[in-house]
């Protein structure tokens, strides 16, 4: 497998504060990969993205980011790097004023994708998250889960390979959350890459990926799975209260939309895919609860 | 740049002024008044510069000649008056002109003059000087010549033109240097209004990797649009102010036996520095704040 993220020995040190946010961190990520990043507030996960982004630059240490050597960087070369990447913040940071469809066209345009291009893309795009019934709602019309989404379409825009969440599920409660990881899930299972700073171990728990626990700016425990994280799992009495709205009443009329819309044949796919494996998922966990 | 990039960035700088615009209004306004200013200044420059121009035209020197020169002698020294640079004409008076002249001038008492003759006068050289700050140094070449017998000169009123109208000018640059960067900082802090309302746009734009040319480009055309408005605005205020202004201007004008300047005969000139000005300042006013903000804030992780 390759390596996408690469961290050999990095250290990161503020200069005015002359705080050490990062000390002697190696850190390798390869392609495909989910992995979980965890911490309390101040450990440097802050600082790792910062690093990852290229909005710092480390004060010892190799960081190669998708065949990118941000060391050697120039600043004009680092907006053609971010195109690799998709971030989601836990604000959402979506522009009130325009509605879902022109937020995540917004990303295209503004690296100068061709109307035609964004045409094609957006509506596929808001498929995959299952928000082609929202296409003309404003941002503030929506719930914290279903901007997120959309903040998420945002970011996988342009096609990245890697999405880079920073506390996605910080803002919206429990359910959403679920939501939100569920289809940073199957986004991932599509191949791209996902790495997500979060605090909630319950969510860790549930979705068992690869969880590497950052403490005082060094990796204290990096492991390929959530099985020494001693919290429950989420666990809903009623499986159509985590998925509800976002499977069961929208598929149905996001299917319609995307026949007309170029790319039915994907949105099918992920409609169906997505479906049977949350039914499933609940089914199990649910007849163990009974 | 793609050609379609282009027109969704205009587009964009065209949305701006109109998201903004009562900052947009109140740049405008601040960009005509400066404009109307400079334009007042210039035609009023342009107008004391055609008085001054008046004056000048009736500029001359008289050279009186030697009584001893003979013929050859005065055509040698006409050919080296004509010679000096700053000379512009050169005619000749012949004593018996000028006897008939000063006759003329006594009118009825004429008969005073009546037992001389002509010879009692000196003939002269009537010389116009092009360039009136030079008209001292003009008159001490010409005082060296021979056969020059006397000068007549009003040395005074020509230092006092000279001064007039170099003071005018330093004064009208003085003014159009200020209000050139006055407006420059107002511009400059408008479109950093707009662009502290659009961070949020910029933050994004900067994770999904946008260049900073991109960035840049709808803050500029918004910058030039609101220049290019402004000139024509101030066009059209600037002939309405004229036009009144013309009416008093004339009485003034009349009186030096001269006319106002046409704003016709300036018309492209004046809009032309208009453009210029409103374009350069609303382009450098939005680079200036732009480059600040972007130097400033270089974060994409963190919210601002």
């Amino acid at each position: 497998m390759l390596n996408l993220i690469q961290f050999d020995n990095v250290s990161k040190v503020y200069a005015d504060t002359n705080t050490k946010a990062l000390s002697d961190f190696s850190l390798n990520i390869e392609t495909g990969e989910f992995v979980f990043i965890v911490g309390s507030s101040g450990a440097g996960k802050s600082t790792l993205l910062k690093l990852m982004m290229r909005e710092e630059v480390p004060t010892s240490g190799y960081i190669n980011i998708n065949g990118y050597d941000l060391n050697k960087m120039k600043k004009r070369e680092i907006p053609y790097f971010r195109r690799t990447l998709g971030i989601v913040f836990q604000d959402f940071r979506l522009i009130p004023n325009m509605n879902v469809y022109d937020n995540i066209a917004y990303a295209m345009r503004v690296i100068g994708a061709r109307e035609n291009a964004i045409r094609k893309r957006v509506p596929y795009l808001l498929g995959l998250v299952g928000l082609n019934s929202k296409a003309r709602s404003k941002p503030s019309q929506l719930s914290g889960g279903e901007q997120q989404r959309v903040a998420l379409a945002r970011a996988l825009a342009n096609n990245a390979n890697m999405i880079i969440a920073d506390e996605p599920t910080g803002n919206v409660d429990p359910k959403m959350s679920y939501e939100i990881v569920d289809l940073l899930n199957h986004i991932n299972a599509d191949g791209t890459t996902v790495i997500m700073v979060t605090h909630d171990l319950h969510l860790v728990k549930t979705f068992n990926h690869r969880v590497i626990t950052i403490k005082n700016g060094v990796i204290e425990s990096d492991c390929p799975d959530a099985s020494h994280i001693d919290v429950e799992p989420y666990r809903f009495e009623n499986p159509e209260d985590a998925v509800g709205s976002y499977f069961v009443e929208e598929v149905g009329e996001d299917l319609d939309y995307l026949v007309e819309n170029y790319a039915a044949d994907v949105a099918e796919e992920v409609a169906a895919e997505d479906v049977s494996s949350v039914t499933d998922f609940f089914s199990e966990e649910g007849g163990e609860e009974e | 740049m793609k050609g379609a990039s282009v027109g969704y960035l205009t587009r964009e700088g065209f949305r701006n002024i109109w998201v903004n615009r009562l900052l947009s209004l109140a740049t405008i306004v601040v960009l005509v008044s400066c404009l109307v200013i400079v334009g007042s200044g210039a035609l009023i420059f342009l107008n004391i510069s055609s008085v001054l121009d008046l004056i000048e035209d009736q500029n001359v020197v008289m050279v009186y000649i030697e009584d001893n020169a003979d013929e050859t002698a005065m055509d040698t020294l006409k050919v080296q008056l004509l010679a000096l640079d700053n000379v512009s004409d050169v005619q000749f008076v012949s004593r018996e002109e000028a006897f008939e002249r000063q006759k003329a001038a006594y009118g009825d008492k004429a008969s005073l003059l009546d037992g001389l003759t002509a010879d009692i006068l000196p003939n002269a050289y009537k010389v116009t000087v092009k360039d009136i700050e030079q008209f001292d140094s003009t008159v001490a070449t010409i005082k060296q010549l021979e056969n020059v017998l006397q000068i007549h000169e009003n040395s005074e009123l020509a230092g006092k033109l000279a001064s007039i109208r170099n003071a005018v000018s330093y004064i009208s640059l003085g003014v159009i240097a200020i209000l050139f960067f006055v407006s420059m900082f107002i511009v400059a802090n408008t479109i950093r209004i707009t662009i502290f309302n659009r961070r949020l746009e910029i933050s994004i734009m900067k994770a999904v990797g946008a260049t900073n040319s991109f960035i840049r480009w709808p803050f500029m055309v918004e910058g030039i649009l609101l220049g290019l408005f402004s000139a024509v605005l101030a066009l059209g205020i600037e002939y309405g102010v004229y036009s009144v202004a013309s009416i008093w201007l004339s009485d003034v004008m009349s009186m030096l036996g001269g006319d106002v300047v046409s704003f016709n005969e300036y018309i492209w000139y004046i809009f032309g520095i208009f453009v210029f000005i409103g374009v350069f300042i609303g382009a450098f006013g939005s680079i200036l704040s732009l480059n600040k903000y972007l130097k400033e804030h270089n974060n994409v992780v963190e919210n601002q």
